[in-house]
């Protein structure tokens, strides 16, 4: 089981007052373990919205997902299980110290008292926790606080991490630390997405790459294969290539498409 | 064992290797981590500094300062401090028949304790002071028997009279009749008493006894209220002379009646209007309790951006939310228990206990009130969790929270009047039941089976509640938000939509019923009620205005496609003809349910007054057949069609994804419209006018066209509106109908028109549209 993550024509369409919206459109990817796989877009190019859906946080259109060997639809509970969900706009709860936050997340995933006291012990020391562990988080400093919701989402050791824009808005030791985490998380064996707008940063740090166009995946491989296909050199020229292909063919349909008069309704629930 | 124990003895490595993904449990387990659930999130509500202000200084400061302020204003009532009134006499009047004249006339302090009514005595003193003080009246009564030597009495309050207990004070010196006005005037004294002398009629030798006049300060309350007084007891003065002067005559006082004041005891204890205001303020200061930590541990998720790292967790939405409603529990019963406790001991301070209390402040009373709040703290905290669960921040929380507080302040109001009581259709209203109940429990008058039945629908309540909110917190449209109805009306799309989005859909029915509502009572101001006619054509115009003009207009702005919401499809024939031939015997069926329903409409029968009647018979008699039938079949099918069966159920079909849930619900609000609308609220109308609902609906969703079902819905409506032009004809197939013996139909015609109901159900079925 070497594949950790694999999703098979994801598609996800939201019914929007100015028309229905392809946010997923036919995504498929894998990813396996010790691999780091950078899923990069601009905002609103549908990684987010991706990452649910592999998550069970949100029921694609159509298409299914598996993680760790658990299908999405059918066992959302393992799933979840074996996720680790880090977000830049995750927060704390300010009234709990960082132990009992860590506890109860330990409840959240069902941790025994002993493994989570243990875990505790070890995410502490690794993420250098020991020193505030006991004070309220509402008295953190930013960094600290970013230590500790990456820690706590480690607590139930979970085989496949989802990194949504862990980096948004983080200072330039804050992303340092982001990046430690994940090459971290790579030696554990675990299975990444890496979601960014940040393309530099991906390059450095993933092993495979998804460039996701308006609710499609464009292009996808190593950088070397990246490099072969587009004939560029950096990603970002690659992504400026894409864009441009994309407005000169497809002007039009990338507007929000509004799928005109359809009973869909009406078939989806007979 | 511990379910924790057991994982660890699982693992091979032992501690120093844990699971990579801890295996299911069993669901026994997962249930067991609510407690902890909720551990966290009270330590987290009850380290807010918020929360604990709410809970424990709110009561601490509100009502020791409350009972303050009310002793302090009952206090001034009675005070024997209050200035008293100064008299001034005519010197005319001789000192020593201004005393007698002035003297407090018979206490009328009548005990009426032992049940035995007691006739006043004629004891000069039968002041309070003999009397044991059992009230806070009688404290007052004994603090004022002790006045000055300078007042010349004190007037008792009469246990139903108004206002505080009244003292006089003579001015020093008596004064000149004609200087008397000045000193009113000037405010030097409050009421005069004037004497004209007796005088001789010359001419007829009669005598003109002597006049007393009291007077007054015109517009000034206290001068007036002080002349009432002496004007009293004047009146009891001439009475007393009177009997004297009988008793020296052979006539003796007996011809004279005697008027006396009796009480007879209470068997049901006047309810102190302070009785129901008491368990208000419990409620309300319990509802402030349980808001704050609502908020935060809902919508406060969101905005902390804890929700969707929650949601990514295994663990059931609902469990989550349980943990949650334990902790607001705990705040909202800590709540009440600190306001019950405080505003107790504030009463047994202030001895308010014994006024507005039957029997004074009881460990046992404390215990069933205490009860009581538990239920309705539990029954508010769902509420509340259900309400906060919609909200993305705690700013939108609170919005919808005032509303809340607003409705819940209706019933507790309503509660407040005297007339209301406890019965048992109340004891199901939520709120209503606890406020009264809650009054009765501090009356000592409260029913054991209304208490318990107050108990169980509020914990009904309680669960729908929790149920709600379950559903709701963490949903998608929370989670990761979603664009306002208003947004949604407001951006018009570039294409052509299939339907009509949910808020938009939902915001106008919920608009529908107050805009009928009023415009309906409209009606009267245009056209005089008496014209029955006009009012039937304005009502048919509303109708048309709401329930097809507007609905197509919101689809045309939207750009909706109007073939898509008003299902304006083509249909077959059998459909058609099967739905003619139910509207034909529709009514019979509605006829049959009503009579079905009687016991409901016995129920009901306060409603079935005679007005009613009249304007049923009225409507017959004084329209023409053709406004009837235009205005009550005509457009009620067509727009009710349009709008129920096509507008509300394309709403509905895109909400609920479901065949029977949209049937269901839009038959739901269609019957409930009819009962609503109708201003007699007639519920026994329902199940007949749901009947009719759901078979229109079904016509509908198998045909997929709104057409069959407008032509039956008119042939419904406009049979039972001719049966009185039909009935020739009915007489002549042997049918004798006669609505007001309300007896059943003969049975040959019930299976005539059942079988006719199966040849039109089959032929629909015949018609129904085939999925593509």
């Amino acid at each position: 089981m070497s594949e950790l993550i694999e999703a098979r024509n994801l598609r996800k369409t939201f019914t929007t007052p100015v028309g229905d919206v392809h946010a997923v459109n036919g995504l498929s990817l894998n990813v396996r373990s010790g691999e780091v796989f950078g899923l990069l877009g601009a905002n609103g190019a549908g990684k987010t919205t991706t990452l649910r859906m592999i998550l069970g946080l949100m029921k694609p259109t159509s298409g299914s997902a598996s993680v760790a060997g658990f299908d999405v639809a059918t066992q959302p509970e393992q799933v979840k299980r074996s996720v680790a969900l880090v977000s830049a706009s995750a927060g704390l709860y300010q009234w709990l110290s960082p132990r009992e936050l860590m506890h109860y997340f330990a409840d959240l995933y069902d941790v025994s008292r002993i493994n989570a006291n243990w875990r505790i012990d070890q995410l502490a020391e690794l993420f250098d926790l020991t020193s505030f562990i006991d004070r309220p988080c509402s008295g953190l400093s930013t960094g600290q606080q970013q230590r500790v919701n990456l820690a706590r989402s480690l607590m139930h050791d979970p085989p496949v991490v989802l990194m949504d824009e862990p980096t948004r808005g983080l200072d330039i030791v804050g992303s340092k630390r982001i990046f430690d985490f994940t090459a971290r998380l790579k030696e554990m064996g675990k299975a990444v997405i890496f979601c960014t707008h940040r393309l530099e940063e991906a390059q450095r740090l993933c092993d495979r790459f998804g460039l996701m166009f308006r609710g499609r995946l464009q292009l996808e491989g190593t950088l070397t294969e990246l490099r072969q296909k587009s004939g560029r050199e950096s990603i970002t020229d690659m992504f400026l290539d894409l864009m441009e292909v994309n407005n000169s063919t497809t002007e039009e349909s990338m507007q929000p498409q509004p799928v005109a008069a359809i009973p869909a309704q009406e078939g989806r629930s007979a | 064992m511990s379910p924790g124990s057991e994982h660890v003895n699982e693992e091979p490595g032992g501690p120093n290797h844990p699971p990579a993904v801890s295996p299911a449990r069993p669901a026994s387990s997962a249930f067991f981590r609510v407690p902890r659930l909720a551990r966290k999130e009270l330590r987290e509500s009850l380290r807010d500094r918020r929360t604990l202000t709410t809970l424990i200084l709110m009561p601490l400061i509100v009502y020791p300062l409350l009972g303050t302020v009310v002793q302090r204003f009952a206090m001034q009532r009675i005070n024997p401090s209050s200035p008293p009134a100064i008299v001034v006499l005519d010197d005319s009047i001789p000192p020593a028949l201004a005393n007698s004249m002035l003297a407090e006339p018979e206490s009328d302090n009548v005990q009426s304790g032992d049940g035995k009514p007691q006739r006043a005595s004629d004891g000069k003193q039968n002041s309070t002071e003999d009397v044991a003080p059992t009230s806070m009246r009688d404290v007052a009564g004994s603090l004022t028997g002790e006045s000055t030597g300078a007042a010349i009495g004190t007037m008792m309050n009469s246990p139903d009279s108004q206002g505080p207990p009244m003292r006089f004070e003579k001015f020093e010196s008596p004064v000149k009749p004609e200087n008397m006005d000045a000193f009113l005037q000037t405010e030097v004294a409050d009421v005069g008493i004037r004497q004209t002398a007796a005088t001789r009629n010359a001419t007829t030798g009669k005598i003109q006894p002597a006049d007393f006049q009291v007077l007054s300060r015109s517009g000034d309350a206290f001068s007036l209220r002080a002349a009432v007084e002496v004007e009293k007891r004047l009146l009891a003065f001439r009475d007393r002379e009177l009997r004297m002067l009988l008793d020296r005559t052979r006539l003796g006082s007996g011809i004279m009646p005697t008027i006396s004041r009796l009480s007879v005891p209470n068997d049901t204890p006047k309810s102190s209007p302070l009785g129901a205001f008491l368990p208000l303020m419990l409620v309300l200061m319990t509802m402030t309790g349980a808001v704050y930590p609502a908020i935060d541990l809902t919508a406060g998720e969101r905005e902390r951006g804890t929700l969707e790292i929650l949601m990514a967790a295994p663990v059931s939405r609902l469990h989550l939310l349980t943990g949650k409603f334990i902790a607001v529990l705990t705040v909202a019963v800590l709540t009440a228990v600190i306001n019950l406790v405080a505003m107790l001991l504030t009463l047994y301070a202030t001895g308010f206990d014994r006024v507005i209390l039957a029997d004074g402040a009881t460990f046992r009373m404390f215990v069933q009130i205490l009860g009581l709040l538990v239920v309705f703290a539990s029954f508010f905290s769902a509420v509340l969790l259900s309400i906060t669960s919609f909200a993305r921040s705690f700013r939108e929380a609170q919005a919808w929270l005032i509303p809340l507080m607003l409705l819940s302040l209706a019933p507790g109001i309503l509660s407040l009047m005297p007339g209301v009581h406890l019965t048992v259709g109340l004891a199901i209203v939520p709120l209503v039941n606890i406020v009264l109940l809650g009054r009765d429990l501090f009356q000592g008058t409260a029913a054991t089976h209304l208490y318990a039945v107050t108990l169980l629908s509020t914990l009904v309540y309680t669960v729908l509640a929790l149920r709600v909110a379950a559903n709701v917190f963490g949903s998608d449209a929370v989670l990761f938000g979603s664009s306002s109805g208003l947004a949604a009306f407001a951006k018009r799309p570039a294409g052509i939509r299939s339907g009509i989005p949910t808020e938009i859909g939902i915001g106008w029915l919920l608009l529908l019923i107050p805009l009928f509502l009023v415009l309906s009572g409209l009606r009267s101001r245009v056209v005089a009620l008496e014209n029955l006619s006009g009012q039937l054509m304005l009502s048919g115009l509303l109708t048309i205005l709401l329930f097809a003009v507007l609905p197509i207009a919101i689809a045309k702005w939207i750009r909706a496609s109007t073939v898509e919401v008003f299902a304006l499809r083509k249909f077959k024939i059998a459909t058609l003809v099967g739905a003619a031939l139910l509207g034909c015997t529709m009514w019979v069926m509605a006829y049959q349910v009503l009579m079905f329903s009687k016991p409901l409409s016995q129920w009901m029968e306060i409603l079935k007054n005679s007005q009613l009647k009249e304007l049923a018979e009225r409507l017959t008699s004084e329209t023409p057949f053709l406004i009837r039938i235009v205005t009550l079949a005509l457009i009620p099918a067509v727009c009710e069609e349009l709008f129920f069966r096509g507008f509300l159920i394309n709403t509905l079909q895109k909400t609920t994804h479901s065949w029977l849930r949209t049937m269901l619900i839009s038959t739901f609000v269609f019957a409930a419209f009819h009962v609503i609308v109708d201003q007699s609220l007639t519920l026994e109308r329902f199940p007949a006018t749901f009947m009719l609902g759901f078979v229109l609906c079904s016509i509908r969703l198998s045909s997929g066209s709104i057409f069959p079902g407008i032509v039956m819905h008119a042939l419904s409506n406009g049979l039972l509106l001719s049966l009185k032009e039909l009935d020739p004809l009915l007489q002549f197939i042997g049918l004798n109908l006669n609505i007001e013996s309300e007896s059943s139909l003969p049975a040959w015609f019930l299976v005539t028109s059942v079988l006719i109901s199966c040849a039109g159900v089959g032929l629909v079925w015949l018609g129904r549209k085939r999925s593509a």
